[in-house]
C-alpha cells in the first residue's frame, strides 16, 4: 500500500471526529451569547479559561465538558486528538493545516503522550501590565510563570519584563525595603491568571517587598531594578493588566502560543494562536527573547 | 359611646400586640465572634435572662442593662451555637459563628424600636427573595463516560498537579490536608454563597427598599467575602480598568435605582483543582455568568449580562468537638462585560 494511503487508514478515525466535533462546533458560530440560558451550548463549548485549555489539552476526566456532557447524559465521544485539534483557532492561517496534525499526533502518540499540569515551571504568562507613568498610561509586559511545590503550595512569580522603551536602567546598586522579607507572607495567588493578575495592583506601591514577587534572577538585573525602584518610589503606578498570552515551552519539539479570542462562536476563548517547531536549542534562545534577559 | 371606643381600642391592642412585638423580634441573625475581640449587641429594654443553646464553657457573655457582651472563650469554641436573648417583652435569637479571622463588624445597635424593626425587616428581606436560578452544572454521574477517548495519564504525568487537592484516585473528593470533603458539598457552598450575594445585590439595586435596609445589605454581603479590607472588584468598561474596594463596589450598586430587580446567576464553572498556597489556605476560582434586569426611573427595561470570575479561598481550621472544619469564603472579582458576544 502506498504511503499516503497507509498515513490515511491510520488517523481516518480521527479525521472522521474531528470532523464531527467541527460540523458541532462550526454549525452553530452564528448564535450569539445574550443570556445563560439562551446560550448554554456557547458556554459549554468555550475555553473560559487557561485552567480548562489545560483540562482540555489533558482531555481530564473532570473536565468542565465532560461535566457538561454527563449532565445532558450525553457521553463525550470525541477522542483526545479531536479535542486538541479543536483548541487551535481555525481562523488562523499562519498555523498550516499539516502543522496543526503534526502537533496533535505528536501530543497524543500512543508511546509517549504529552500532556501539560498547571504545576509545570516552564510555561509563561506574558501579562500586558497598564501602568501610569508622568500622568500618563504605558504598557509593560511582565512575565509570570508558576512556581509549585507540595508543601510550601503554589504561586505566581515574575520571571521577566518584557521589551519596552518606559524603564530606563540605572545604576541601583542596593534596593531598600520598607518592611522585611518573610518567606510565604506574601505572594501572587495560583489563581490570579484567572483575575487578570489583580493582586500585583494591590502589592505593587512604596511599601513593596519586591522579594515576594520577582524572581532572584530577575531582581539582579539593572532594569527590574530600575522597575522597583521606580514603584518604590512611587514614580509608577499599576492600573491592571489589559491582556494575557500564553507561552508552553514544555511540549517536546514546539512551542505553543495561546490567546484569548472574545467571539460569539463555539470555537473561542482560549485557543493556540501560534505553533512553531523548535529544538530545545532554540527553545532556550526563544525563551531568553521573551524573558528579555 | 366613649368606653365602647376605649374598649374597643384595648382589645385591639391586645390582639395587635403579639404580631407587634413579633415584628420586632430577631430570629435566626448571624454573629461572627472570636476569643479575641467581644461583640456588642444594645437592645431597647434591659435584659432579663440569656440563654447559650450549647455548652457554657465555649462562649462567654456579660449583660449589662441594654448591653451584651459577647465573645468565644476559646479559639475553637463550638460553631454554630444559639443564643437566645430575652429583653423587655421580646425574645431574640442568635446564631453565633466562631471566625478566627478579623473581625470588624462587631457592634449591633439595636437600641430603640425603631433600629429593632429595620433589623427584623432587613432580615425578612434578605430570607424572602426567591433564589435565583439554579445553576445548571450538577454532580457528575457515578459511572463516567469516558469511553471512546484516548488513553488516561500515566500518574506520573496526571493532570491533576503536586499542589492540586483534587485526589487523582476519586475526583470526587478533595483532601486538604487531614481532611477530606466532597466535592459536591464545596460547589453547593459556593453556590449557596453567590446565590445569596445576587440576593443581597438585588435588595441593595431595589430602590424601593428602604435606605437602612439596604445598608445593612451591604454589610450582610461583606460577611460573605474572605477579608473585607483587602478584597477588590476590577471592572473593565469604557474608561479602561477601574480597581476598587469590594465595599465601595456594593454602596455604588445603590445609586443604580431600579425598580422590580433582579440578579440572576448561571452557568457556573468550577474550575477542576484547587490549590493550596503557600500562607496555608486553599484557593480556587469560579466564573459564572451574572444577569441584571430591572426597570429604570424612567420606566425604561434595563438588562445587562456580565462574566465574573470570583476567588474562593477554603478555610480549614479544628474544632474540639466536631474536629477538622472547613468553610469557603469569597474574594477578589473580575468582572467582564460579554456586549461583544
Amino acid at each position: 500500500m502506498m504511503p499516503a494511503m497507509k498515513y490515511i487508514f491510520k488517523h481516518l478515525a480521527f479525521l472522521v471526529c474531528t470532523l464531527i466535533f467541527l460540523a458541532v462546533v462550526v454549525g452553530t458560530r452564528a448564535q450569539t451569547f445574550q443570556t445563560f440560558d439562551k446560550n448554554e451550548e456557547l458556554f459549554k463549548y468555550e475555553v473560559k479559561t487557561i485552567d480548562e485549555f489545560i483540562e482540555r489539552f489533558d482531555d481530564d476526566l473532570t473536565s468542565f465538558l465532560r461535566k457538561s456532557m454527563e449532565r445532558d447524559h450525553k457521553a463525550l465521544s470525541y477522542s483526545r486528538q479531536a479535542l486538541i485539534f479543536s483548541l487551535c483557532n481555525m481562523d488562523e492561517k499562519r498555523i498550516p493545516d499539516s502543522l496543526k496534525l503534526n502537533f496533535v499526533f505528536s501530543a497524543t502518540d500512543e508511546k509517549k503522550p504529552q500532556y501539560i499540569n498547571f504545576e509545570d515551571s516552564n510555561w509563561y504568562a506574558e501579562a500586558n501590565c497598564e501602568f501610569v507613568l508622568n500622568g500618563k498610561n504605558v504598557n509593560i509586559p511582565l512575565i509570570l510563570h508558576v512556581r509549585g511545590d507540595k508543601h510550601k503550595g503554589a504561586k505566581w512569580m515574575i520571571a521577566g519584563i518584557g521589551q519596552n522603551k518606559w524603564i530606563t536602567d540605572t545604576n541601583i546598586t542596593e534596593l531598600k525595603y520598607e518592611t522585611p522579607f518573610l518567606p510565604n507572607k506574601k505572594y501572587i495567588p495560583s489563581t490570579d491568571h484567572a483575575l487578570k493578575f489583580m493582586s500585583l495592583i494591590s502589592a505593587f506601591g512604596p511599601a513593596m517587598n519586591a522579594q515576594y514577587y520577582f524572581e532572584p534572577d530577575l531582581l539582579k538585573t539593572d532594569r527590574c531594578k530600575a522597575l522597583v525602584q521606580m514603584i518604590l518610589q512611587n514614580k509608577i503606578k499599576l492600573n491592571g493588566v489589559t491582556d494575557i498570552k500564553y507561552h508552553f515551552y514544555q511540549l517536546p519539539g514546539f512551542i505553543v502560543d495561546v490567546e484569548y479570542f472574545d467571539r460569539a462562536e463555539l470555537l473561542s476563548g482560549w485557543l493556540i494562536s501560534a505553533i512553531r517547531r523548535s529544538s530545545n536549542s532554540n527553545k532556550e534562545f526563544e525563551l531568553k527573547k521573551l524573558l528579555n534577559i | 359611646m366613649n368606653h365602647k371606643i376605649v374598649f374597643a381600642t384595648i382589645v385591639l391592642n391586645l390582639l395587635l400586640l403579639p404580631c407587634v412585638v413579633r415584628s420586632q423580634e430577631i430570629s435566626g441573625d448571624t454573629l461572627r465572634v472570636s476569643e479575641s475581640i467581644a461583640n456588642m449587641i444594645v437592645f431597647p429594654d434591659s435584659i432579663q435572662n440569656v440563654d447559650l443553646l450549647c455548652s457554657k464553657e465555649n462562649y462567654d457573655f456579660i449583660p449589662d442593662n441594654r448591653k451584651l457582651k459577647v465573645k468565644a472563650a476559646t479559639p475553637t469554641a463550638v460553631s454554630p451555637c444559639s443564643i437566645v436573648v430575652n429583653e423587655g417583652n421580646r425574645t431574640h435569637q442568635f446564631v453565633l459563628i466562631l471566625d478566627n479571622g478579623p473581625i470588624t463588624d462587631v457592634y449591633h445597635d439595636y437600641g430603640s424600636a425603631e433600629k429593632l424593626k429595620n433589623r427584623v425587616e432587613f432580615l425578612k428581606t434578605r430570607n424572602a427573595k426567591p433564589a435565583p436560578a439554579p445553576a445548571p452544572v450538577q454532580p457528575a454521574p457515578t459511572n463516567s463516560a469516558q469511553t471512546n477517548s484516548a488513553p488516561v495519564a500515566p500518574t506520573d504525568q496526571a493532570p491533576a498537579g503536586a499542589v492540586s487537592v483534587v485526589s487523582s484516585a476519586d475526583p470526587s473528593v478533595m483532601v486538604l490536608g487531614d481532611l477530606t470533603i466532597k466535592r459536591d458539598e464545596f460547589e453547593k457552598r459556593i453556590t449557596d454563597k453567590l446565590n445569596l450575594l445576587a440576593q443581597d445585590m438585588t435588595i441593595l439595586i431595589d430602590h424601593s427598599n428602604p435606605t437602612t435596609v439596604r445598608n445593612q445589605t451591604v454589610d450582610a454581603a461583606m460577611k460573605l467575602f474572605n477579608d473585607d479590607t483587602s478584597v477588590k472588584v476590577q471592572v473593565k468598561g469604557k474608561d479602561g480598568i477601574k480597581t476598587e474596594p469590594v465595599k465601595t463596589y456594593l454602596n455604588k450598586l445603590k445609586l443604580l435605582n431600579y425598580s422590580k430587580p433582579a440578579v440572576k446567576i448561571g452557568n457556573i464553572q468550577f474550575i477542576s483543582d484547587i490549590k493550596l498556597q503557600p500562607d496555608g489556605t486553599y484557593a480556587g476560582y469560579v466564573t459564572y455568568i451574572q444577569v441584571i434586569t430591572g426597570i429604570r426611573g424612567d420606566k425604561v427595561p434595563y438588562k445587562d449580562t456580565t462574566k465574573k470570575t470570583v476567588r474562593i479561598i477554603i478555610k480549614v481550621w479544628d474544632d474540639v468537638k466536631n474536629g477538622k472544619m472547613w468553610d469557603v469564603y469569597l474574594g477578589d472579582i473580575l468582572v467582564e462585560d460579554t456586549s461583544k458576544k
